[in-house]
């Protein structure tokens, strides 16, 4: 057999290094290749072609060992309890950087912009209070202007209208308008809007995201006269971001003058905020109040007085709501109890157990921003958002409480890894004879658990039996030894 | 319960052969007869297993010899133990390579 020169043996052993994992190619190659060069050296060229060959089974084999510790690593890493507790972090911090990019839900997250929001109310018809709707007519309005001064010290109405915005130069923009009786801005003590001071015509606000988008933010935008609907209106400002907190979409503010609410039909509808009079306000606990007007054709009709602090904490409050009704119906779906965990003074100190509760109750801490943000964010897709709060929060809660005792369930009780390698045990048949169950296994050798199939008196929920450490051996090799 | 792993009768042949001074992993195949693809993938797992240790040789005794740098094995303290066990297993062990102190290359 010729002998080959000895680069083509070379260039072989770089063929074969490609099948090893690149962490540990170098140095393999390394070796086989200094190796090589000492055979070469010997003069035993029949055996340089047998040599190299079995470099590529050296390959094959030391990445399919490899992968396999891979394997075990990966299988720990995910049954830990740190990555159980980071997944839950990173989970409810996505929900909550989403929650904070929808503008519904960023605004139930903020504190009220508005200076004593506990006496801001929004006016609704009796029946319509948790789904705003502009239900109040500008006649309503006016005569509460005028005998309502012993409830409301301040009233504003508004209405949502669509108009057209003259930007110049020909350009024009569709955009939801709050238009509103003049004393709007002031009623709300808001920062959030510019303070302008009264004038002749009409003042229009814009909104942040309308002042960037359509005037590319021009500082000097205030004073700007801008046509809207054919109209003239003199730009008052720019409000900040999140300064709108009331019932229906804004983008801009048109705030009338009296004169030209006066022109408006009496059978407008739209909202009534007002401010209640301190006295009506004086109990602190108090943040919605009901009144009845009296109508000319000699009924009384109710309307709800729901401050926005209120509002403001509604959605939380559906979800407090919605979490209770979920942990009232979690036992339809499993059972409550964790197990019984025989008391073993070395694998179970107080420590341990302490390690044990602080996990399942991080889990709890984790847990409810989750399904708190996420419903919020959920909610914001649909319309009626308060209803679709409520089942969203409901059904989250109600599966997330379930994955939190079945989890719990699964770990070992000293090292919180999941158990892993369950095994069938028993016949069903057999069930008043013998145990008939699931076994599962802590992969480091800390015990068995022994889940029964059918509940019964004398098995009625899950045990745990602690090995030893002569069992160590079996259940703790150099892989697993590497990685605990 | 014994604390020694049980050793398959090749893999207990190479840990004699470099424990008996065949510290290269040509040498072990020299001396053991298996081909590289056997004797490579065992010394991993033994090394794997804490049985044998490896290492790198100065690269200046290396370069004043005008040759590439050699990767070479000894049997650690466990690995010793193991062997031990092996060799009462497997008593041929010690006629088929006797100890030397030689290093063999």
């Amino acid at each position: 057999m010729t002998r080959l020169p000895l680069f083509v043996y070379m260039f072989a052993l770089r063929c074969a290094s490609w099948i090893v994992p690149s962490d540990e190619r170098g140095e393999w190659l390394r070796e086989w290749r200094a190796e090589l060069w000492h055979i070469a050296r010997l003069n035993v060229s029949e055996k340089i072609p047998e040599f190299v060959g079995g470099a590529f089974q050296d390959a094959f084999s030391l990445r399919d060992d490899l992968r396999a510790l891979g394997s075990v690593r990966t299988d720990a890493f995910r049954s830990s309890p740190a990555t159980c507790l980071i997944f839950l972090l990173t989970t409810g911090l996505v929900s909550l950087g989403v929650a904070f990019q929808l503008p519904g839900t960023r605004a139930a997250m903020l504190a009220s912009p508005y200076r004593d929001a506990r006496t801001l109310v929004v006016v609704s018809r009796d029946g319509s209070s948790q789904m705003p709707v502009a239900g109040i007519s500008l006649g309503e309005f006016r005569h509460w202007q005028q005998t309502a001064q012993g409830v409301f010290s301040d009233l504003a109405f508004y209405q949502i209208v669509r108009k057209e915005l003259h930007t110049g130069h020909g350009a024009a923009v569709e955009l939801s308008v709050v238009r509103a009786s003049g004393n709007l801005v002031s009623l709300l003590q808001s920062s959030g809007f510019p303070t302008a001071a009264a004038e002749m015509g009409p003042r229009l606000v814009l909104s942040d995201a309308v002042w960037r988008r359509y005037f590319h933010a021009d500082p000097n935008i205030a004073g700007h006269v801008v046509y809207l609907m054919g109209e003239k209106a003199m730009i008052a400002g720019v409000a900040k971001p999140d300064a709108w907190r009331l019932p229906g979409q804004a983008e801009a503010w048109l705030l009338e003058t009296d004169n030209r609410m006066d022109a408006l039909a009496t059978q407008s509808m739209g909202f009534v905020v007002a401010r209640i009079q301190p006295l009506l306000a004086r109990s602190p606990s108090r943040d919605a109040w009901h009144m009845t007007v009296p109508q000319e054709d000699g009924s009384v009709a109710g309307f709800a007085c729901v401050s926005v602090e209120h509002s403001a904490r509604e959605p939380f409050v559906f979800f407090m709501f919605a979490t209770l009704m979920a942990l009232l119906a979690l036992p339809a779906t499993t059972s409550l109890p964790l197990g019984e965990y025989p008391y073993n003074p070395r694998q179970q100190s107080l420590g341990l157990r302490l390690r044990r509760w602080l996990f399942f109750t991080a889990k709890l801490a984790l847990i409810l921003p989750v399904v708190c943000f996420a419903s919020l964010d959920v909610a914001q897709m649909f319309g009626d958002t308060q209803s679709v709060q409520l089942i969203v929060t409901f059904v989250m809660a109600l599966a997330a409480f379930r994955w939190m005792l079945r989890d719990q369930r699964r770990r070992c009780p000293v090292c919180l890894q999941m158990l892993r390698n369950p095994v069938h045990v028993g016949e069903p048949s057999r069930n008043f004879l013998a145990w008939n169950g699931t076994e599962l296994i802590c992969v480091v050798g800390h015990g068995f658990l022994h889940v029964p199939e059918m509940p019964t008196s004398w098995f009625s929920t899950q045990r745990w039996l602690y090995l030893d450490a002569s069992w160590r051996t079996i259940f703790r090799p150099q892989e697993m030894a590497r990685i605990t | 319960m014994g604390g020694e792993a049980k050793l398959s009768h090749t893999a207990a042949l190479i840990l004699r052969a470099i424990s008996a001074g065949y510290i290269y992993g040509f040498s072990v195949m020299e001396m053991t007869g298996l081909p590289s693809g056997t004797v490579y993938p065992a010394m991993r797992r033994l090394e794997r297993d804490g049985l044998i240790q490896s290492k790198w040789e100065a690269e200046s005794i290396a370069t004043a010899e005008q040759r590439p740098p050699r990767k070479y094995y000894k049997v650690t303290r466990a690995g010793k133990a193991t062997l031990e066990a092996s060799i009462k297993r497997y008593p041929l062990l010690e006629k088929l390579i006797p100890q030397t102190e030689v290093e063999h290359v």
